[in-house]
């Protein structure tokens, strides 16, 4: 009975109670990263077994790596604006105004749908450089006189894989930017008809300001995504050729992997973490006034 | 009225063509699946099979026991979803119910985790599950998951939660109900569809993910679906058709779950791309 009361006391306590309901997440949660994280950055420091800052010297002063970090930069800064700008548009051209308008809002999803390694692979097959289909289109309307290897080839592949990345990933904005759509009141827009308004007008001063605040979550959101991006390159060129479309995860995962050296892969971990607080912080601290 | 009906037509027709550009990728892959691996490399491509064949499928389920990785990955999504929900609905409904010192730092570090780069952790994971002797089994592939999908679903039950009127616990509470078991038998129930939405878009991530998958295992017994359709493109002679056979079969959970739940995906997308 005294067990009971105690036990009662306890479990509606408002300063405990609190503590016992989130303590399972927040020590799991901290297993699970926070000390990955740890033997990481442990590793990243350790040459033959001492601690020394070498690995990250050989990182600095390596070309490539700068040029994967380039890389990085223009694949999902391209991305993203081709997300956000091909997503802009298709979720106004079927906003409202269009016959079938639920048919298209779930067909324009379908890029989405695949497992993140399929899209790759698919993009690996539209553009083969023998059996592609996208060769022999281009050639039947004459744009092209014979078949361009595009993954084969240094010039082409990053912008392949780019394009492959655009056609993926763009439906979630479709459907975020359709959702942004809907909270635009319908006044608004009688008015500034009676204003006189041209479409532009109407665009940029009553559509626009209602989206602006899902526009900058989103993108960031997404940026913080393509900036880990690993499956689409990996499946469609590992990076290559020659490191021509080598992108940061790529790059860890070839120095762990295929060289075996954890230490520099760690290394590059670390600065993919360090290059990421930007974003991260601003998405943070944004996400938590929302709240 | 006349304007519009033609600005209607109009919108239609090129959310037509432009929707056909769109959809050509998933058209083809389609087609190539029914081909035989020697038209599928004929030059030039074939619109349409002159033999449509299933032969594709058959090398998929057949030789290459596709059913195997299949079920590894539905095995790891459900587990790594069941887990997230089990211990994220319990911090989420803490975050969600009470003002507690250091709750801004518990919401930050929530958030945190969630846009955490995982290329990092994978070279850590790979370590420490061989160390330990997970390396190559499903419990390392649940455990490394569970990285994304615990934040995930932590964050977005608390919105959900945020939804469901306090009044309900405090009358509870009045009963004599304890917080633990309001949380089981009034709230759980309660936020069922928030569950139901969130544990979706987190089992679609799961069974979509590719890196853990591909650096913590190494054998048949426990590669995932998506690795296993990664590895068919590094062979020598690609097998096109069996490749486009696996892209079709590895979508159909997903286009399943599109059509009969809709309204969750969509809240999930919108709703975890916002708060995640």
């Amino acid at each position: 009975m005294n067990y009971n009361v105690f036990s009662t006391k306890i479990l509606s306590s408002k300063k405990i109670v609190p503590y016992l309901f989130i303590a399972p997440g927040i020590i799991i949660l901290a297993g699970l990263i926070i000390y990955p994280t740890l033997l990481a950055v442990l590793r990243s420091f350790n040459v033959n077994n001492s601690f020394s800052i070498a690995n990250y010297l050989n990182i600095f002063t390596d070309k490539l790596f700068w040029f994967t970090l380039k890389n990085t930069f223009l694949f999902s800064v391209i991305s993203v604006l081709g997300h956000y700008i091909l997503g802009l548009l298709i979720s106004l051209l079927i906003n409202k105004a269009i016959y079938a308008r639920s048919f298209f809002r779930i067909s324009f999803l379908v890029p989405w749908m695949f497992p993140a390694v399929v899209p790759g692979i698919i993009w690996r097959w539209l553009v083969h450089g023998q059996f592609g289909i996208l060769n022999e289109i281009l050639v039947k309307v004459g744009m092209i006189d014979k078949y361009i290897p595009w993954l084969a080839s240094p010039d082409t592949a990053l912008i392949l894989v780019i394009l492959a990345n655009v056609w993926r990933g763009f439906p979630i904005f479709v459907a975020v930017l359709l959702a942004g759509l809907q909270t635009v009141p319908g006044e608004l827009y009688n008015a500034a008809d009676v204003d006189g308004a041209n479409i532009l007008q109407k665009f940029l001063n009553v559509t626009m300001p209602h989206l602006k605040a899902v526009s900058v979550t989103m993108i960031l959101v997404d940026l913080i995504w393509q900036f880990n991006s690993f499956a689409i390159v990996q499946t469609m060129t590992k990076g290559g050729p020659a490191n021509s479309s080598e992108v940061l995860a790529t790059f860890i995962y070839k120095n762990a992997f295929n060289y075996n050296n954890y230490e520099i892969a760690s290394a590059l971990g670390i600065v993919l973490l360090l290059v990421m607080l930007i974003p991260g912080a601003i998405y943070v601290s944004s996400a938590l006034k929302d709240n | 009225m006349k304007k519009i009906t033609r600005l209607k037509i109009i919108k239609s027709i090129l959310s037509l063509i432009l929707l056909s550009l769109i959809i050509f990728p998933f058209f083809w892959i389609i087609i190539t699946s029914f081909k035989s691996m020697g038209e599928s490399v004929s030059v030039p491509p074939t619109f349409i099979p002159v033999n449509w064949t299933l032969s594709a499928y058959q090398r998929l389920f057949g030789p290459r026991n596709f059913f195997g990785y299949i079920s590894n990955s539905f095995v790891i999504a459900i587990s790594s979803v069941f887990f997230g929900i089990l211990i994220g609905g319990w911090t989420a409904y803490g975050l969600s119910r009470f003002w507690f010192k250091g709750k801004l730092q518990t919401n930050a570090f929530i958030l945190i985790c969630l846009s955490f780069p995982r290329p990092l952790l994978v070279i850590p994971y790979f370590l420490i599950m061989v160390k330990l002797g997970l390396y190559d089994t499903l419990t390392s592939l649940i455990l490394s998951y569970l990285t994304f999908t615990l934040p995930f679903i932590t964050w977005m039950l608390k919105s959900y939660f945020d939804t469901i009127p306090q009044e309900l616990d405090e009358a509870a509470l009045v009963d004599g109900a304890n917080y633990f078991t309001i949380y089981w038998k009034i709230v759980f129930p309660l936020a069922k569809p928030g569950f139901v939405a969130t544990g979706i878009f987190a089992f679609l991530n799961a069974w979509n993910e590719y890196m853990f998958g591909l650096t913590l295992t190494s054998s048949d017994s426990s590669r995932t679906m998506p690795v296993a359709l990664g590895s068919l493109l590094g062979e020598f002679m690609t097998d096109w058709p069996t490749i486009m056979a696996g892209a079709v079969i590895a979508s159909i959970p997903v286009i399943i779950i599109f059509f009969f739940m809709q309204k969750q995906l969509i809240y999930g997308l919108t709703g975890g791309a916002l708060k995640g």
